[in-house]
């Protein structure tokens, strides 16, 4: 019952009265459950416990985020750090790649001396080194072998020389690394006589373009914020949806293009405070890590700087400046060698933004085309589009184990809006392997640990909705949270993945990323708890879970006012989130815990059928709501 | 179940990723067509209310992402259903060959009976022309034939054109309304539900 001692401590004396007859109510509900806890069901609890810390003090906020993100600010920008990098990081050390590099297919590709190619070569070599303990295993965690085509070539260039090396990492032998060369080849055979390839595989014409967002260059004159009668934001989003009107919009954004303008200023100011360039190029530095510069953040980044602030914040420019080509390289890359997921990434691609004009054919009535493979064989694509092609199937070459995911199609859409393509790529990299770790991996074992994390959070701050929420398809409680989640964690899993594009309104969601990006993952959480508990009255009111469905689903989307939003979020009283480390602290547990139970019932179950189907479909859960049904038959 | 209650039917929508279930389930919600539909990412869910032989039932559609790694998500995502919608497009051969895996996939997770639990297959996109037509009717219907003594109706429909759609779910419907009649003989088998849980609370704990 700690949790609801906890609770009782942070009602307001106001709601006090009706929010504790409620909370008997849940105490009854749950009573019953806790019952049937095991002890390590309890110890969990424990462990998912938020609020045994009751820090709330912005300063530590500041602290705790500075041992998260690590820290651009040193190394930005400066050419003597970007000199001692090439010393620390010899690119010619371990396997000598470059050495057999004629001898490879790749050398057809990229003259020998190419620097692209130094960077993949890079990308192989054993990095150790740094004090920063986060900066070395996500540098590590790139080491990884980018492609299939990389290892291939690797490989290759082994065999010609006599298989005199080995690598740990390389994951073919050289019949096979064969055979994919020639499936290579013969793929490029065809595709010079396959015009409806989604992308000309025959073409080394690198078309990677390096311009920045259209909303940097277009959000840099005066009166941008002008409020307008036309029906697409500043942003180029349409401002009209099924939750409000055109006219709802302008009421609201009235009032709001003042707050922007006045924001602007300030930043601009700070800016200067900071000796920070601003009037004669975009910044690409910014102020350093503070409550001031926190509180700023939160009141919004002001467009024209959003796109290098994110970078900036979340370690972007030292990524590139380490890596330089890689992204184009690996284009070049995945136009030889399609990523496994491009048919799914050719369907995404208007289906992401369909509703923003930089994402849409200028031409109105050359849409009733209607799918995707139409638009691209009728007429050549928007530079948004091809540009969105690019950075999905760049990403889905750099880390193949994963693919390509949906809804990282949303992630990097909006990136492009705000950066050059390039960047674009970098921050899908930095945000899959640091912000949302594993979360879109093939198994999505990062998403269904960040809603085990946020169950908790939800059964400790909000037990109201929770009691709404954690029955299952069969009416029966979800005790334990990891094991099994609820269903509506197939709607909240969808917020985070995406980290609320489309699910929040535009304004809105970039606000959050702003925060995101300095604050990292543990914005997301609050942006969830922030927006369940706004429905809290709402949810309970409803006695069926349809309707709770329903509710919590559309919910998000009619939350137009951004400060008002925020400012909730963030709320002193209202901030019963875990910081951040308790955020890494938590998803680290949760993971520990999905394994042990996987691992213990994949061998209780092992005499059991099924087992040799495809191992991506038949996860832990599965296995678990087999051995549910097998002893539901036997009751 | 008394007969005043209001009926729930849930209804899940499978398929490949860009088959056309959101938009079916909006043309038959909504009762419009969008070319602007974001690709689905988790689940989305819609209610409709509607009248099955003079009883009022509610469904409750869910329509999925169609990207395979989703499945690792809903776990217990297809439990309960009354029915299951198994979109493919008519243009596109391998999303056809994906529905015997999708219908395989969800009698397993429900450890359904192949017999009795109604499917709905639906070639969708119709309206395209003619030429780019890679799933005959013809051959729809000979693999529905080839699941002997299961419950599958197939239709084809266009979404865009809201051919067959208002057809097909009252079908949808119909079937889901039998299934959950049957279904509830089976649940008043244990009149407490939390006797079924208690077993599985200890497996899942024990095991943990």
């Amino acid at each position: 019952m700690a949790g609801i001692t906890e609770h009782s401590t942070i009602m307001n004396d106001a709601n006090f009265k009706e929010e504790n007859a409620h909370l008997s109510d849940a105490s009854i509900h749950f009573g019953s459950s806790e019952q049937d806890k095991t002890p390590s069901d309890y110890e969990l609890d424990d462990v998912l416990d938020l609020y045994n810390d009751t820090t709330e003090d912005d300063a530590d906020d500041a602290d705790d985020v500075n041992n998260y993100i690590m820290s651009p600010s040193s190394s930005l920008s400066s050419e003597s750090e970007h000199a001692l990098d090439a010393l620390v990081y010899p690119i010619y050390s371990h396997h000598n790649i470059l050495e057999h590099e004629n001898n490879s297919d790749y050398a057809s590709i990229t003259p020998s001396n190419h620097p692209a190619f130094t960077s993949c070569a890079y990308l192989q070599n054993p990095v150790v080194d740094s004090n920063n303990e986060y900066e070395s295993k996500f540098r590590l965690s790139l080491e990884i072998p980018p492609t299939d085509f990389l290892s291939t070539s690797t490989e290759l260039s082994k065999r010609e020389s006599c298989l005199s090396t080995e690598t740990s990492s390389s994951k073919f032998s050289a019949v096979t690394a064969a055979t994919i060369t020639n499936e290579t080849q013969s793929e490029k055979r065809s595709s010079q006589t396959d015009p409806s390839l989604p992308f000309k595989t025959n073409s080394l014409n690198c078309d990677v373009t390096y311009e920045e967002g259209p909303l940097t260059k277009k959000l840099r004159g005066p009166k941008k914020y002008k409020p307008s009668h036309s029906s697409w934001d500043i942003y180029g989003f349409k401002k009209a949806n099924q939750f409000y009107t055109v006219d709802q919009y302008n009421t609201w954004y009235g009032p709001y293009s003042r707050y922007l303008e006045r924001r602007e200023q300030r930043w601009k100011l700070f800016l200067q405070e900071n000796g920070i360039d601003y009037i004669h190029q975009s910044p690409s530095i910014f102020p350093s890590r503070s409550a001031k510069t926190q509180r700023f953040i939160r009141k919004g980044i002001p467009p024209e700087y959003r796109g290098n602030a994110w970078f900036y914040y979340s370690g972007g420019y030292e990524l590139l400046q380490r890596n330089p080509k890689l992204y184009e390289t690996l284009w070049r890359c995945a136009c030889i060698k399609k990523p496994s997921d491009s048919d799914l990434i050719e369907r995404d691609l208007y289906r992401t933004f369909p509703d923003n004009v930089h994402f849409r054919h200028k031409s109105k009535h050359s849409r009733n085309s209607s799918d995707a493979s139409e638009h691209s064989s009728e007429e050549p694509d928007v530079p948004m589009i091809s540009k969105l092609r690019r950075v999905l199937m760049t990403f889905a070459t750099y880390l193949p184990e994963n693919g390509y995911c949906q809804s990282l199609n949303f992630l990097a859409g909006f990136f492009l809006l705000f950066m050059s393509e390039e960047k674009a790529f970098w921050m899908l990299v930095i945000t899959c392997r640091k912000y949302l770790p594993k979360m879109h991996d093939a198994n999505l074992e990062g998403a269904n640990i960040d809603q085990s994390v946020l169950m908790a959070s939800v059964r400790e701050s909000l037990p109201a909705v929770w009691s709404r929420i954690s029955l299952n398809f069969d009416g029966i409680p979800v005790n334990d949270i990891v094991a099994k989640l609820p269903p509506i964690t197939l709607v909240t899993a969808a917020w985070f993945m995406s980290a609320f594009v489309g699910i929040l309104p535009t304004e809105t969601a970039l606000r959050v990323w702003d925060c995101f990006f300095y604050e990292g993952s543990k914005v997301l959480f609050m942006t969830a708890l922030c927006i369940l508990r706004l429905g809290e009255d709402d949810i309970k009111s409803k006695s069926e879970q349809t309707e709770v469905f329903q509710v919590i689903q559309d919910l998000p989307k009619s939350l137009l006012d951004a400060n008002a939003f925020l400012s909730l979020c963030f709320r002193r009283n209202f901030r019963r989130t875990p910081s951040q480390k308790d955020i890494e602290r938590r998803r680290e547990k949760v993971a520990k815990k999905r394994n042990s139970s996987a691992s213990k019932l994949e061998m209780s179950d092992s005499s059991k059928h099924h087992l040799s189907r495809s191992s991506s479909r038949f996860s832990k859960s599965h296995i678990i709501s087999q051995l549910h049904n097998h002893l539901k038959k036997s009751t | 179940m008394s007969a005043q209650k209001r009926v729930f039917l849930k209804v899940v929508i499978l398929g490949d990723s860009g088959v056309g279930k959101t938009c079916l389930m909006n043309q038959f919600v909504n009762q419009k067509f969008s070319r602007e539909y974001k690709a689905t990412i988790g689940a989305d869910f819609l209610t409709k209310d509607v009248v099955v032989d003079d009883k009022l039932v509610t469904l409750q559609l869910w329509d999925t992402a169609g990207q395979e790694r989703f499945q690792s998500l809903g776990m217990a995502f297809y439990r309960g259903a009354d029915c299951c919608v198994i979109v493919y497009n008519v243009n596109n051969s391998k999303s056809f060959d994906s529905v015997e895996n999708w219908r395989q996939e969800f009698l397993y997770q429900t450890s359904q009976d192949e017999c009795a639990f109604p499917f709905i297959i639906v070639g969708n996109q119709i309206d395209k022309d003619a030429s780019k037509r890679a799933v005959s009717l013809h051959r729809a219907l000979d693999y529905c034939k080839s699941k002997h003594g299961s419950n599958m109706i197939h239709f084809e429909a266009s979404a865009k054109e809201n051919t067959n759609v208002t057809d097909l779910f009252e079908t949808v419907s119909r079937l889901a309304l039998e299934n959950e009649s049957s279904r509830d003989d089976f649940v008043n088998d244990f009149s407490e539900p939390l006797l079924l849980s208690k077993p599985l609370n200890n497996t899942s704990s024990c095991n943990c």
